[in-house]
Formats: structure tokens, C-alpha cells, sequence
């Protein structure tokens, strides 16, 4: 009885969410008062698929999402913001009978990677995918180590885990494990053998603390690893990128299967590995896998192209609070070798929680901007002197740079900038303060103006 | 005359930008016309503690502390030597756990750290203390801002660094954030406290100056001082509405 109005309850609070136009954690928050193992008394289907790590998350959920849906395969899954168990058991009883049965073939959940203990307390995934663990949004999560002993309990014993093998600390989650598929990247000719941000978390074995050695790194503690002092060293993937080349935008995967990048940053490109390696795993053939994957638009809006008077503008979401993320983002529009103004916006650190703290920013590279063909860098924000004092440190000209706070302002000196061509960086939470002053144009097949 | 400074474990503290502060020390005391040298020692290398004029480390892992703490036991007295001879020594974020009398880990283990304060910590492993913060010193005439990142506890501070305004302090019910004695300079803040803290950083380049017997010069605020006044700002509205 609790289960059905647990059920129904959550239904009709959704149902009234969408009629009015706001999602919220409430019709799972009200099921869950209603009957707290509400997620234990219904009949899941036998696929679970589960998505955690740092940062690609959302990317690889929507894209294996377009994948099932290729493979015409019926299933149900999150959307970003609702990766809580609040919103994973609005989920999950949305797409149930009110008798509790599980109405598709296939659960595919985001889930947050420090509360996933909560979510999987009730029901356990029988797939699950852990992309990477990178510092970020410290000031909730601590550290990654941190992150790591908090996803530990929440991966069961007999799941199917496919975790990154580039990732030394991710990989930890499979050692002297069995059900465990590892995807990772072959050494590519961008690949370094030393190490390149300003800090390194690769430096360290995760296991013993000895010094580890790297045959070559992708980028930060993303690569080809070993430790001399106990044995710990990358698992060979079954899913291997062979060939990366982001110049002309594919992909190949153990050799034979070229995929498309709609994105061409390496970033995407093990959002892309995760899906394929997942995809295969759970059972859809490798073709209907490449040729969904090969014609996916990027849909969740990470990359926006916009108009600013007589420039063109791509606004490129990078993460607040996670230097992998703005990293990304800096290498790829330098990588464009277009003459080009920069646009950093700093202003609200988190759009769910309040922080003043900044630290982050001296954990990016921002030096990768003293390249030739950034002309111009406007900083801008609440945080735009925090910004300023970041540059001083790097090798960026001086005279390249304008400070101006206010966002309307820096908008209207970036107008009449010379320069025709404009990226913009900046998180979720401050995106739309530059959006809203620019004509924002279609995204076209290729995300990549 | 040449200042040494010295950043200790860099490689292991230094999770959330503390390389920074030498930074912001390096450049401070380069304008007041000082040259400076700047070291990073780590694991096992050879460190003459008395070689320096200041001497930082930052915050880490729970295990990266640890493993500080191991390399850090044998070397206990050439450092209480140099703190003995006035160097000057910050020890931010959970470092700071490191140079009282014991540490109590997540598990419930209790290890003796390096003795040379009366203070105690103890680490929780579930639950982090995380909040931004407004603290003031006796010693500074501003209040400094910042962000504490930390499982741990400190209990027993006798001469706290800071009052807490806003924000945690070395343990729930506890208005004292830090420790300080003599050279020695503690504070649980995490980051880059003297570049979010220009007048921070100032404070021990005075002392510095003082050391090398040239007189002090006001920098010309940039924008770290503006950078500041943004956060206090920001800060104060959140805390005080
Ligand atoms: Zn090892």
C-alpha cells in the first residue's frame, strides 16, 4: 500500500512539476518520506546502467542515451541536475506501473559521485561506468581521494564495472577484481612524457604512495602509468582509442571503428570511448554503436555559438571550481590558431551553492593563453581582479588584458574589440549573463564553427 | 642580502593552489628590492631547515599527511632549531596538525606528531568541515578571508593566529581559528591565503625586511588589494544579511 502511494504521489507531483514548468527534487523527496526503500519494492529491468566520475558524466549519459535509442532499445534516464537520489527515484517510479514494475528495458542513470553510496543503498546497477576522478568542486568534495573513498561503497560486488584505465585512482576501484572492462587511450602524438598542468595528482601511486612512472600522459594524471615500488601499473583496455586525431575530427577505436567528433577535444573524446565501451558491453552491435555515436549533435549546450556585433562568438562551458575542465577549454581554442579575444568570466562560483573561494583558478593553466593568436583577453565578473591576479603570474602580455567587473561592460569593450572572433569560457552558472547580450545562433552539425 | 625561502612537500601539500603563496613571497619581496631564492624539498630529498628564511607547507590528502608526517618525525629537531633561530615558518590548511602532540586519524588511530606545540588534532573520516571564511589577528589590521577545507580538529590551542567572524574555527565550539608561537604561523585556511591576503603576505615581508636591515616599502596596490576587498565584500554580504 505504502509502495503504490509512494508511486502515485510521485507521479502526480511530477506531473504537476511539468505542467508548470519546474522540475524539482519533490516528488522524489515526497515518495522517499513516503516509503524510504521505496527503491528496494520495485521490479527493476535486468540492464541498470550506471554513470559517475568527475566531469563527462552528463555528456556520456546523453549520449548513450542516443545510442539505446538508435538500437531501439526502450529505457529510461536522468537528466542533468537530477543525479541525487531524489531525482533518481522520480526517475525511476515515473517510469514504473503502480503496481512497481519497471516499464523499459534499460535504467540509465548520471549519478553524483559522493552521494552514489545513498542512491545504490536500495538497488545496485549492473553496469557501472566510472569515467575520471580530477579535483573539482573542492570546496563540496574535499579532494579526489576523498570522492574515491566515497563512491567505494556504493559498487556492487557482482557488476559489470568499466572503469578508465588512463586514471590511476579510478582504476583502483578495479584492482584484483573480476567484471571489470577498461577503456583508455593509446599513446597519440599530443601525448607527453612529462607532465603538463601546473600541478601533478599523478606524481603519487594511489596505492603505496611510491613515485610512479609514465610512459606517456594525455594530459594531467590521465595516461600510461606504473609504480615501480609495488607493481600497480594501467590495465591493457579491451576499448582503446588507437588513433586521436583531433585535427580532422574522428576517432578510432581498437583499430577499426572511426568515429566522427561532433567536439573535437580529447575531452569528448573519452566521453566518446565510455559510451562505445558500454554500449558494446551491454550487447548493440559495434555498427549500430559507431553510427549513432558518428551522426550525435551535441545537445546538452556546452558549446554555444553566438553573434557580437560583427564578431562570432563560441562560448565554451567549462566547470568553475575544476582546472581539467577550464584546461580543456583553454587547449582547444588555442589549438584553433585563429587570431582571437578571450572572454573569462568569473562571477558565481556555483548556481546551487554559495562559495567566495577562488583557489581553483591558480590550479589552471592560463599561461596556455600567451599564445600568439589570443590578441585580446577581457576579464570579467564578481571575480574578475581574483582573475587579474591570476594572470599577472603567467606569461600573458599585460597590455593584452582588460579588468572590468561588470559583464555588460566587458561585453561592450569586446564589441568594439578589433578582433572578429571571440571564444568565451565560463561555467553553467555565469554563461547566460553573457548569452543574454549576444544573438546566440543555431548549432550547427558540427559544433565546431 | 638573498632570502631563501622554502616550499616543503610541494608535491604532496599542495591540493588546493598553496604553491601560490611563495609566489606572492617571491614577487613581495623582489619589489621591496630583496633577492630572493626559492627551494621545493619533498620526500626523503636532504633539508637544512636553518638554510631558510621561510619556510611554507600546505594542505593534502588525510594519507598525504601522513606520509609528511613519517618523513618529517626524523627531522624534528633540525626544525625546532630553526624555528628556535626565528625563521619564519606558515603552515596552512591540515599541515598545521603536523607539529602538535598527536594526531587522531579517521579510524580512530592515535600517532604522535612532531611535539613542538601543546595542541592535538583529530581527523574525522566522514565528515569535512568546508565554509568560507572571515577571520581577524591581533596582528594584522584587516581581516583576512578564505576557505577552511579540512576533516580534521585542532583542540587545545592556547594562542589561536585568528577570531573567527565568520566561519569554522579549529573545532566546532571554538572562536580561534590557527596557532601561533614565536616564528611559527598556523592556520587551517586552505589555498592561497597571502595572495587572497596581500596584507597577509606584507606581514611577513616586513618581518623579512626588518631581518635584512633595509626599510620597508608600502607596495602599490594592485590587484590583490581590489581582488580582496571583491571577496570581504562578497563575504560580509553573504554572512551579514
Ligand atoms: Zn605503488
Amino acid at each position: 500500500m505504502r509502495k503504490f502511494l509512494a508511486i502515485a504521489v510521485c507521479r502526480i507531483l511530477h506531473w504537476i512539476g511539468k505542467r508548470i514548468g519546474r522540475g524539482s527534487s519533490l516528488p522524489g523527496q515526497a515518495a522517499l518520506k513516503i516509503c524510504p526503500d521505496i527503491l528496494s519494492r520495485v521490479r527493476l529491468p535486468d540492464t541498470v546502467i550506471a554513470v559517475t566520475g568527475s566531469n563527462g558524466k552528463t555528456s556520456t549519459v546523453e549520449m548513450i542515451a542516443h545510442v539505446l535509442a538508435a538500437a531501439g532499445k526502450r529505457f529510461s534516464y536522468n537528466r542533468e541536475g537530477s543525479n541525487q537520489i531524489e531525482g533518481v527515484t522520480a526517475l525511476v517510479l515515473c517510469s514504473c506501473t503502480l503496481g512497481g514494475k519497471f516499464k523499459n528495458d534499460i535504467l540509465l542513470i548520471e549519478t553524483d559521485e559522493r552521494y552514489a553510496r545513498h542512491t545504490f543503498r536500495y538497488f545496485s546497477p549492473t553496469h557501472y561506468v566510472i569515467t575520471n576522478l580530477y579535483r573539482d568542486q573542492l570546496t563540496r568534495n574535499g579532494h579526489p581521494l576523498w570522492v574515491y573513498e566515497a563512491i567505494l561503497p556504493s559498487i556492487p560486488k557482482d557488476a559489470v564495472l568499466l572503469l578508465n584505465a588512463d586514471d590511476p585512482l579510478v582504476s583502483l576501484f578495479g584492482r584484483g577484481r573480476e567484471n571489470t572492462v577498461w577503456f583508455g587511450m593509446e599513446r597519440q602524438s599530443f601525448s607527453t612524457e612529462e607532465p603538463t598542468g601546473i600541478y601533478d595528482d599523478g606524481k603519487y601511486c594511489p596505492l603505496c604512495g611510491g613515485k610512479m612512472r609514465y610512459a606517456y600522459r594525455h594530459f594531467h594524471h590521465i595516461g600510461a602509468y606504473a609504480c615501480p615500488a609495488c607493481g600497480y601499473r594501467r590495465e591493457e583496455p579491451a576499448y582503446r582509442i588507437t588513433e586521436a586525431d583531433l585535427e580532422n575530427g574522428f576517432l578510432t577505436i581498437n583499430g577499426t571503428d572511426k568515429i566522427p567528433l561532433a567536439f573535437r577535444s580529447l575531452y569528448n573524446a573519452y566521453n566518446v570511448l565510455a559510451c562505445y565501451a558500454l554500449c558494446v558491453t551491454v550487447g548493440i552491435d559495434r555498427e549500430t554503436v559507431v553510427g549513432s555515436i558518428g551522426n550525435y549533435v551535441l545537445k546538452n549546450g556546452r558549446v554555444v555559438n553566438f553573434r557580437l556585433g560583427e564578431a562570432l562568438g563560441t562560448l565554451l562551458t567549462s566547470k568553475h571550481e575544476n582546472s581539467v575542465s577550464y584546461d580543456q577549454s583553454l587547449r582547444y581554442l588555442v589549438g584553433q590558431k585563429e587570431p582571437c579575444a578571450v572572454c573569462v568570466i568569473v562571477d558565481a562560483v556555483s548556481r546551487k551553492y554559495f562559495t567566495s573561494d577562488v583557489s581553483w583558478l591558480w590550479d589552471i593553466d592560463f599561461g596556455i593563453l600567451s599564445a600568439p593568436c589570443v590578441e585580446a583577453v577581457y576579464l570579467t565578473g564578481r571575480y574578475a581582479y581574483d582573475l587579474a591576479v591570476r594572470f599577472s603570474y603567467t606569461d600573458v602580455d599585460k597590455q593584452k588584458l582588460t579588468v572590468l567587473p561588470s559583464i555588460p561592460e566587458a561585453v561592450a569593450a569586446m564589441k568594439s574589440g578589433k578582433q572578429k572572433r571571440i571564444y568565451a569560457v565560463t561555467c553553467f552558472s555565469d554563461r547566460d549573463k553573457l548569452l543574454s547580450l549576444t544573438e546566440i545562433l543555431p548549432n550547427k552539425e558540427d559544433a565546431t564553427p | 642580502m638573498k632570502i631563501r625561502l622554502l616550499h616543503l612537500y610541494d608535491d604532496l601539500l599542495n591540493l588546493y593552489g598553496e604553491y601560490a603563496n611563495l609566489s606572492a613571497m617571491e614577487r613581495a619581496l623582489s619589489e621591496q628590492g630583496l633577492e630572493v631564492e626559492t627551494d621545493r624539498k619533498s620526500l626523503g630529498d636532504e633539508v637544512n631547515f636553518s638554510e631558510y628564511d621561510w619556510i611554507t607547507l600546505g594542505a593534502g590528502t588525510e594519507k598525504a599527511l601522513k606520509r609528511a608526517l613519517a618523513d618529517l618525525l626524523p627531522r624534528k629537531e633540525g626544525l625546532s632549531t630553526a624555528l628556535a633561530e626565528g625563521r619564519f615558518l606558515l603552515a596552512t590548511g591540515n599541515s598545521l596538525s603536523l607539529f602538535g602532540e598527536k594526531i587522531t586519524d579517521g579510524e580512530g588511530r592515535v600517532e604522535p606528531a612532531l611535539g613542538l606545540f601543546s595542541y592535538e588534532t583529530k581527523v574525522s573520516g566522514s565528515e569535512r568541515r568546508l565554509s568560507d571564511e572571515v577571520c581577524q589577528s591581533d596582528l594584522l589590521e584587516e581581516p583576512c578571508v578564505g576557505f577552511m577545507n579540512t576533516a580534521q580538529s585542532l583542540y587545545g590551542v592556547k594562542t589561536p593566529l585568528f577570531r573567527v567572524r565568520h566561519g569554522l574555527g579549529n573545532s566546532t565550539d571554538d572562536g580561534g581559528e590557527g596557532f601561533f608561537e614565536g616564528s611559527f604561523f598556523g592556520t587551517q585556511l586552505t589555498g592561497p591565503v597571502l595572495i587572497k591576503n596581500p596584507h597577509f603576505a606584507s606581514f611577513f615581508v616586513k618581518k623579512l625586511t626588518e631581518k635584512a636591515g633595509i626599510p620597508y616599502r608600502e607596495p602599490t596596490p594592485g590587484y590583490e588589494r581590489a581582488a580582496y576587498e571583491a571577496t570581504l565584500k562578497a563575504l560580509c554580504e553573504r554572512f551579514e544579511k
